[in-house]
């Protein structure tokens, strides 16, 4: 009882506002708020009774999404002449071209000696010389694979992408780090940048931007930019006060304590930061493909588009690779110690992009030499050929199985339960689990779902969540576990999952369909794959992170292996493998759009079709409601696990 | 190190006006003035933590037990109602169990937390009323501050560290690195000046926060449990390396600390602090000899006197009849050290460094102040039980 | 390098059209010229030969852009593509609405010269198996033939890619058939699960239509519907025809003629006749070789054809 008082009024360095503050803050909103649930509930409760119907009233739709096809109508029928388009838009979408073209001409003059050089040397100085083999090693190979053109062409895209994302995303971070408003408005934006289907702003874009490489480029920032804000605002508000109050107590200015202080102590998060930005923008590459842009992801989609796997598992391959290797140079970054002069380091980078402008005049550094030697799309294909007509017949059945024991009974379940019954079951689920907020904006979410008369399609795509969900789980669980105690494990998993989490699902699109038969099925499978890298390596990560001196304590009364498991090891690591589960919730819902594409209809299909078939409102309306659903799961999910939210934010992006 | 590091014996004047102060019966004590202006004038400080602070300031609710008062109010009163002066070059200690508010005092004193109510002066300037420029001036140059978890900036070499207040005010680069390289020097820390803290010890990573303290030169030196992270035959290094620093530098010190052996040891004066009050200052003598209430009583209860009272603390002032004793002995000298001199029953007469004499110590006298006034030994071993 | 030299192009069509319009000027002899691909392998074909001819013939720059077919129309106003070779007009009726008659920023280049037909398909060896599933008639009673586990009792109705019109539930429920219509999602899923059936002999029911390679390497049957007239597809809950023949068309960015009058003139006379297209398609698919390649061995062996599309 004192204790935890005196912890309120010794607030150790806590700022000047003190501890206690933002907590009397929250017990004070929690009362409206608890209201605001209860009058909602109460709402839902007469509602249902008014109609008196199991399926959400159709009387109740509400054509959100017509108003934004007046929109786009009104955009395609003034972009040439309205002030906002010529005077903003297209000197934004200028000059991200020409920063684009900027790039992509040095990579031209460097050719292929000259990238392997200057790259080799930038993994050298930041990380070391193992990452440098290995990142020369994957250029090779990607230029062996008859890929480098594109690939450059995709370094460019992502780097301008990247580029734009850290100008944009770095001080916005600083901002939002320091002031708790601007953190708090920004919130839900960067949630909705982050989980609203690329799909649904592709044609938007292509209205605003054109077509090409640019909307793609920007569609890729969309993707990117929330790491960049979200680890620099986190690297700074984690500035441990002692050494805020250092710079304050010498007298720093505000600014003076940025940079002296707040940057560089945020600089490793702000560093994960660049390399989450990264690898998301990766993410987009064949996505920004479908509106013209160019690169590997364009390989991708036309391996896809002419249902032929070993051509777009080539590229595809390519961009693990590109993965892979950058990955490796930003995550290495800072892993070192600094030693010698400053102006060493940049003097090595830029000594090396002369040397490389120097090799890229040589006259063969234009084709690399046996391009196309390691192409294997053919004997891919063959090979896949024979086994998939081997094994077709096996899979087939067990999607049947899963079709009729799983997804279906699922599905129908959900639709039989009355609308106003499910909203009221998930409200006090997460009443109890969250708060009265969460509570709010489940019916808010709910009855957005229906008014928009996607109630079927969002109980359809549910059922799919549920069961990708679960198997995610039930299979990475125990794996991850598993490889939390094994080394050997651990290690054999590791490029596994960095291949499933980078290799775009593009590639695996048309094996999954072909085994699994085209409907729901293939999307839970694709799903299940997608998704499940996130909950392998957090169960393994909190596994090894028990103390060992709890294990020891714990063997040393004679514990079995089963038992250290079961009263120690798993309970100490339930925050991580918690985290674990949402992550791969997440993960499981940012690909619906991908089920969408083979056949699982739901919420994904509808946002399908806002950009194959032109109808921006109805892809909107979709995408609305898988926003919502995914800010739902996420907080339900989050409250179940770790509050801590400094590893939440690095293993989220982890 | 030895104990005999003790920083009562200071040769300032401070230290001596303290230990005179201090010999006065008066256990509230809050000034060492002798005419010298206070470097440090803390004047009925408030801090209060919750909605509507200032209605509990000097309110009868104040009074109120920290649980009750938050039922009330939602406030907690960190530091209540605090008054003290501390003279040029002396060492007051703030002492406090975690939660008594003593780092949210010293952090008050700079305005690093905002103080609800109350007046500081510190080197002579109102520090309430001081714009954020001339805070910001007296941060730069006139008081420095020293933390528990040292502070160090990572990504720093140990000379950036110790420039780093230097850097802040704008000192050119030549300047400052030699400044740093002098005060790494002074600290012990020679040829470590291009090390990053990491590869520290604990101790030496406190050498460079101290060093970072001196480095501006400051009149006030604020020390917030500064080696409370240390291990403790560290700890008594830096407490003699902190005592040297201050006599070499002659600064005034506003030390922080939760280990009464290190008030005891440090302070020329101690403030003893509780639920944001403070219970009693006075000299290390004061607090054994005549403890305010029973809350320091108990505090003190365990603390081996004969090796924190000096001959000097406990010396009987001589009578006029009977024979002044034969033998001398320095008034710094440990109550541990006065027994063998005693032992037999004679006399021992007790001399200040200048000559002067002070007192008379008698093994009864001696016995008394090691036992700590308790009234017999049957109560006391029965209270041990 | 030859992507590398696309985008220098695509920069360097934008300041000169940029220019252009600043200036007001249009006279642009030889200024280069984008063609939209979209994705499937007849547009390739008719995209490449057009560029190979243009190029070796006219001297005229041809870049490619890879492109969704409701995108390409935004291209073609914003200034990004100057034509379309192959636009299926069923599926664009809004488009064609807005860009051609309404804005007037996108011009009616005339038939390509191919006839597209959709359909309702089925592998040769279920009609003949079934001779009366020739028609719509005979698929009453058998739908349960068609099911799979995503259908249950129900047949099995495979949809298209969601980017093209489609009438089929519409028009399932009306004739009184009992197939359940299966979303693809995509035309590469659609593929991939047609042909799973195809190797494996079972029986498929889906919406496809001509030309496509598919017809090169299956037997397919087109199932009989109820022929389309015009207005039968009005009101749309009730309709019951099948599809109309689609008469492939061309379309150019209005402009193109002022900044490009022989691409123009090229362009208005290109044609592309189904025959030539399969061959070209059969190429590419299934001999693997690159569209362009297809494209010069196509153009190698038909001087006649080309040599009257030349202005």
């Amino acid at each position: 009882m004192s204790s935890t008082l005196t912890e309120r009024a010794e607030p150790d360095g806590a700022g000047t506002s003190g501890a206690s503050g933002p907590r009397r803050a929250r017990s004070v909103q929690v009362r409206p708020l608890g209201v605001v649930a209860v009058v909602a509930l109460l709402a839902v409760v007469v509602a249902a009774v008014a109609s008196a119907s199991g399926t959400f009233p159709a009387a109740w739709r509400v054509p959100l999404g017509d108003g934004l096809d007046e929109v786009q109508d009104w955009v395609v029928r003034n972009r040439g002449s309205h002030w906002f388009f010529v005077g903003v838009l297209t000197p934004i979408s200028t000059a991200i071209r020409a920063l684009l073209m900027e790039i992509d001409a040095w990579l031209g003059l460097l050719g292929w000696p000259g990238v392997m050089l200057l790259i080799g040397t930038i993994a050298t100085v930041v990380a070391n010389w193992r990452v440098a083999i290995v990142s020369v090693a994957a250029l090779v190979v990607i230029g062996l694979m008859g890929q480098w053109d594109d690939a450059m062409r995709t370094l460019a895209l992502m780097s301008t992408a990247v580029a734009v994302a850290l100008a944009i995303g770095v001080p916005l971070g600083v901002l939002s780090g320091r002031r708790p408003a601007v953190a708090a408005a920004l919130r839900p934006l960067l949630d909705a940048m982050q989980t609203t289907p690329a799909y649904i702003y592709l044609l938007p874009l292509v209205f605003l931007f054109g077509i090409g490489d640019v909307p793609a480029v920007i569609a890729t920032l969309i993707y990117a930019l929330p790491p960049a804000v979200r680890l620099t605002a986190l690297g700074i508000r984690t500035v441990p006060d002692d050494l805020l109050e250092v710079g304050r107590s010498s007298g720093g200015t505000s600014r003076q304590l940025l940079r002296t202080v707040q940057l560089p102590t945020a600089l490793p998060s702000i560093r994960v930061g660049v390399n989450q930005t990264i690898m998301m923008a990766l993410a987009m590459v064949v996505i920004g493909a479908l509106i013209g842009g160019t690169g590997l992801g364009l390989g991708v989609l036309r391996g896809l588009q002419s249902v032929d796997v070993g051509r777009s598992l080539e590229p595809g391959v390519a961009i693990v690779l590109i993965a892979v290797l950058l990955d490796r140079i930003t995550y290495g970054a800072g892993g070192r110690r600094r030693r010698g002069p400053a102006w060493r380091r940049p003097a090595l980078v830029a000594g090396a992009f002369v040397a490389g402008l120097g090799l890229g005049a040589l006259p063969f550094a234009r084709e690399v030499p046996g391009a196309g030697i390691l192409a294997f799309a053919e004997p891919v294909n063959q090979a896949w050929g024979a086994a998939e007509s081997a094994i077709r017949g096996t899979t087939r059945a067990f999607s049947a199985v899963l079709l009729s024991f799983g997804l279906e009974p699922l599905r129908q379940g959900l639709l039989l339960i009355p609308w106003w019954l499910l909203i009221l079951v998930v409200a006090v689920v997460a009443w109890r689990v969250v708060g009265a907020g969460v509570a709010t904006f489940t019916v808010v979410a709910f009855g957005t779902t229906g008014a928009l008369g996607l109630w079927p399609e969002a109980m359809n795509t549910a059922s799919q969540l549920g069961v990708a969900a679960a198997l995610a789980v039930a299979i990475g669980l125990p794996l991850g576990v598993a490889a939390g105690l094994s080394d050997r494990l651990d290690r054999a998993l590791r490029p596994v999952l960095d291949t499933l989490q980078t290799m775009p699902a593009f590639v695996y699109l048309i094996p999954v369909v072909a085994l699994f038969e085209l409907g729901r099925v293939p999307g839970v499978i694709a799903t299940v794959v997608y998704a499940m890298p996130p909950v392998v390596r957090l169960a393994s990560a909190g596994i090894r992170a028990v103390p060992g001196s709890l294990v020891e304590a714990a063997r040393s009364t004679g514990a079995t292996r089963w038992q250290l498991l079961r009263t120690l090891q798993l309970p100490v690591a339930r925050p991580q493998i918690l985290l674990g589960v949402n992550q791969t919730i997440m993960m499981a819902l940012a690909s619906i759009v991908i089920a969408g594409l083979i056949g699982a209809g739901g919420l994904g299909f509808e946002t399908v079709l806002g950009l194959t078939r032109g109808e921006v409102g109805r892809g909107f309306e979709a995408g609305l409601v898988i926003v919502l659903l995914g800010i739902l799961l996420d907080r339900i999910t989050q409250a179940l696990g770790s509050d801590d939210e400094a590893t939440r934010a690095t293993v989220k992006t982890a | 190190m030895s104990e005999d590091g003790r920083a009562g014996d200071a040769t300032s004047d401070a230290g001596t006006d303290a230990a005179s102060d201090g010999s006065a019966p008066a256990s509230g004590s809050n000034t060492a003035t002798d005419g010298t202006a206070p470097k440090v004038v803390c004047e009925g400080l408030w801090k209060v933590f919750g909605p509507k602070p200032e209605r509990i300031v000097n309110s009868s609710e104040a009074d109120l037990p920290r649980d009750e008062l938050m039922a009330r109010t939602g406030c907690v009163a960190a530091v209540a109602d605090v008054s003290f002066e501390v003279a040029p070059g002396e060492i007051f200690v703030v002492m406090g169990l975690s939660g008594s508010g003593k780092s949210t005092l010293v952090r008050c004193l700079t305005r690093l937390i905002e103080p609800t109510a109350g007046r500081i002066e510190l080197a002579g300037r109102d520090v309430l009323a001081s714009s954020d420029k001339e805070l910001r001036d007296l941060r730069r140059n006139r008081v420095s501050m020293v933390f528990q978890h040292f502070g160090l900036l990572p990504n720093r070499t140990v000379r950036d560290n110790v420039a780093y207040g230097l850097e802040i005010s704008g000192i050119d680069r030549a300047t400052r690195y030699a400044r740093a390289d002098e005060l790494i020097d002074l600290v012990g820390l020679g040829g470590f000046a291009d090390s990053r803290p990491d590869e520290l010890s604990g101790g030496m990573k406190q050498r460079v926060g101290l060093a970072r303290a001196f480095a501006n030169e400051p009149d006030i030196l604020l020390l917030d449990e500064p080696f409370s992270a240390l291990d403790p035959l560290i700890r008594a290094e830096m407490q003699t390396e902190v005592v040297r620093l201050q006599r070499q530098l002659d600064v005034t010190m506003v030390f922080i600390t939760h280990d009464l052996r290190e008030a005891l040891r440090l302070g020329d004066r101690i403030a003893v602090m509780r639920d944001g009050r403070t219970v009693q200052i006075g000299t290390a003598a004061q607090l054994l000899e005549d403890p305010a209430d029973d809350y320091i009583r108990d505090f003190t209860a365990d603390v081996p006197r004969a090796l924190v009272l000096t001959a000097g603390d406990v010396a009987e002032p001589l009578t006029g009849d009977g024979p002044s004793p034969e033998r001398e002995i320095p008034a710094d000298t440990l109550l541990r050290d006065c027994i063998p001199g005693v032992a037999d029953g004679s006399g021992l007469r007790v001399v200040a460094e200048d000559g002067t004499v002070i007192g008379a110590l008698g093994r009864r006298r001696v016995l008394d102040a090691i036992h700590g006034g308790r009234p017999t030994t049957d109560a006391a071993s029965t209270a041990r039980l | 390098m030859r992507t590398r030299s696309r985008i220098f192009a695509a920069g360097a069509s934008l300041a000169l059209l940029t220019g252009a319009c600043a200036s007001g000027v249009g006279n642009g002899d030889g200024e280069p010229v984008t063609l939209a691909a979209n994705p499937w392998p007849g547009s390739f074909a008719n995209v490449h030969v057009a560029a190979q001819v243009m190029e070796s013939e006219l001297g005229i720059d041809v870049d490619i852009t890879e492109i969704d077919e409701n995108a390409q129309w935004s291209g073609l106003d914003g200034g990004e593509l100057d034509a379309v070779l192959e636009v299926w007009p069923s599926g664009h009726g809004d488009n064609i609405e807005t860009y051609i008659d309404d804005l007037g920023s996108v011009e009616d280049l005339g038939e390509l010269g191919a006839l597209g037909q959709i359909g309702w398909f089925a592998p040769s060896y279920v009609v003949d198996e079934n001779p009366d599933m020739a028609t719509w008639e005979g698929l009453e009673g058998n739908e349960e033939m068609f099911a799979t586990a995503e259908t249950g009792d129900s047949g099995r109705f495979l949809a298209a890619d969601p980017s093209f019109v489609q009438f089929d539930e519409v028009i399932i429920e009306n004739l009184g058939l009992d197939f359940e219509v299966v979303q693809s999602g995509s035309e590469a899923a659609q593929l991939t699960e047609v042909e799973a059936a195809l190797d494996d002999g079972e029986p498929v029911l889906f919406y496809f239509y001509t030309p496509h390679w598919l017809h090169a390497k299956y037997d397919l049957e087109l199932v009989e519907l109820p022929e389309y007239e015009e207005g039968c597809e009005e009101p749309e809950e009730e309709r019951t025809c099948g599809y109309p023949e689609d008469v492939l068309m061309k379309v150019a960015a209005a402009d193109l003629d002022e900044r490009n009058e022989e691409a123009y003139e090229f362009l208005v006379n290109f044609q592309m006749e189904n025959e030539w297209q399969d061959e070209i398609t059969f190429m590419i698919d299934e001999e693997g070789m690159e569209p362009d390649e297809a494209a010069a061995a196509w153009i190698e062996d038909n001087e006649d054809a080309w040599s009257a599309w030349l202005p």
